[in-house]
């Protein structure tokens, strides 16, 4: 959710400097170097991004480098991976030919600059949904863009488990299906009201929960808001942290779910374009058909994931753990996802019974 | 008896002057916070002009899954009830009590309550999810 963090300058205490100044050094083996920049970028409640700009004199890296810096927020979330263990996800999904930031340099060692971090190259573009679904230079290249998109997640649900550089990741789950249901029930537990939709929703889910095919390496997060287009061509996709094991529909469910089109309802694939080219990229890419008689199943899934996690953004201004406009009027938008949760599993009941008979 | 304007007609005229008055001569880039201060506003002047209407009805409904004595048994007042129904009425749902016949029911039930709470929180939602659906 962004908005919460703002931009600027953020000036970059003497000893932190000195923390990330010698991280670098290490890791790009140069003779010296100069911190040109540290700015803190918009978006990201859960991680802090910033941009870091730095020149290295010496070494492999010797030049001027623009890059991120991708930290946990004060207040993290649970949930998400650590930053190490994304950095490895991010790494996989390089190393798969997909197109992300360039992922250079972890660091576990929280005495440093205070917390995890890893380092990566910065790419141009916009990753603000609410602008991409309704900036007019992108209409002539919509199905363009959400057919490359297509193609980017079929590139990394090539990716299977066992992987060694994975081994951070909860175990692949038998069943992604129930695997997700006792997670999100769990998450209803810990809050302090009882949500019948929600748990009408999670019983519907549990009754009707398919046996998975293929569990691949999933990103958990695709969807408009966390990639990257410039001048009209997709340049990256971001934020690996909640990556895991799953049902590679339910990455493809996520991006086209109602609760993601930011408005443009009519545009299926992530309120960008047409789902037909989300899935011809995609299909082209895997060269296996999108099982399409189940998305509308991981479509309910992501938009009860969609109305728990609204509810832990509500909790937390409620509790007083952070308190904010934007995390208050969050919690009242589960309504809407309940309704769309109940229309959902309607239309999914009308279609079973007009195809009995 | 209470002074007037109500919470409802304080809370209406407030969000009139943040919009009429306030938001032109707000920096650009914060407009969008101060629309949903806005936002905040209205939603907080429906939910005061609905009273209690709407939990009445919930528990109503809630009643004739239940019966009237179990409600009664749940507390004394209609927030305490309202509570203890739903902490059950969750509880049955997750553990597969309204998988059979009545489902339907509770179906309908459930999307009452839903639609209550959409024509506080958002009744243009509600409005184009019907208009979605008639469509």
């Amino acid at each position: 959710m962004g908005m919460n963090g703002g931009n600027g300058t953020v000036p970059i205490g003497e000893e932190l400097s000195h923390g990330l100044g010698e991280f670098l050094s290490g890791v790009s083996d140069c003779a010296s170097l100069e911190i040109i920049a540290l700015e803190r970028l918009g978006g990201g409640a859960v991680q802090e991004n910033y941009a870091l700009d730095v020149h290295f004199s010496g070494g492999a890296m010797a030049g001027r480098h623009e890059l991120v810096l991708r930290t946990d927020a004060p207040s993290g979330v649970a949930a998400s991976r650590s930053r190490v263990d994304e950095f490895a996800v991010h790494k996989v999904a390089w190393e798969a030919g997909m197109k992300v930031p360039e992922p250079l340099w972890a660091c576990g060692d929280d005495s440093l600059i205070g917390r995890e971090f890893y380092v990566m190259r910065r790419l141009p573009g916009d990753a603000r949904g609410h602008r991409l679904v309704r900036d007019p230079e992108l209409d002539p290249v919509r199905d363009t863009l959400v057919e490359r998109l297509g193609e980017e997640l079929a590139r990394l649900h090539a990716v299977e488990p066992p992987h060694p550089a994975l081994d951070g990741l909860p175990q692949p789950p038998l069943s992604p299906a129930h695997a997700r249901i006792q997670e999100y029930r769990g998450y209803l537990d810990a809050l302090p009201e009882p949500q019948p939709v929600l748990e009408w929703g999670l019983r519907w889910l549990e009754r009707k929960a398919p046996t998975s095919d293929d569990v691949v390496l999933c990103h958990c997060d695709y969807r408009t808001g966390n990639y990257l287009v410039e001048a009209g061509e997709l340049t990256g996709i971001l934020d690996w942290e909640f990556a895991s094991w799953s049902d590679p529909l339910e990455d493809i469910a996520w991006f086209c779910a109602r609760c993601w089109r930011f408005g443009q309802w009519h545009q299926e694939a992530g309120g960008m374009g047409s789902r037909d080219a989300f899935y011809r990229g995609y299909e082209r890419i895997s060269g296996k058909p999108v099982n399409r008689a189940l998305i509308p199943y991981w479509e309910i899934m992501a938009t009860v994931r969609w109305a728990v996690i609204a509810l832990q953004q509500g909790f937390r201004h409620t509790s007083g753990e952070e308190t904010s406009l934007e995390l208050a009027l969050t919690g009242r938008m589960v309504p809407e996802m309940e309704l769309d949760i109940l229309t959902q599993i309607e239309e999914v009941k009308r279609e079973a019974f007009d195809h009995a008979q | 008896m209470r002074n007037s304007p109500d919470a409802a007609g304080l809370l209406h005229i407030a969000r009139e002057t943040l919009l009429d008055e306030i938001l032109e001569s707000v920096p650009e880039e914060r407009r969008q916070m101060l629309r949903m201060a806005a936002n905040a506003l209205a939603i907080a002047a429906r939910e005061a002009e609905a009273g209690d209407t709407d939990l009445v009805k919930e528990l109503r409904l809630l009643g004739e899954l239940y019966g009237e004595e179990a409600v009664h048994a749940a507390g004394a007042s209609l927030r305490e009830r309202i509570a203890k129904m739903n902490k059950r009425f969750a509880r049955d749902i997750r553990d597969g009590i309204f998988d059979g016949a009545c489902a339907p029911g509770v179906h309908a039930l459930l999307m009452d309550q839903v639609c209550a709470r959409l024509r506080i929180s958002n009744p243009g939602y509600l409005k184009a999810a019907g208009s979605r659906s008639a469509g």
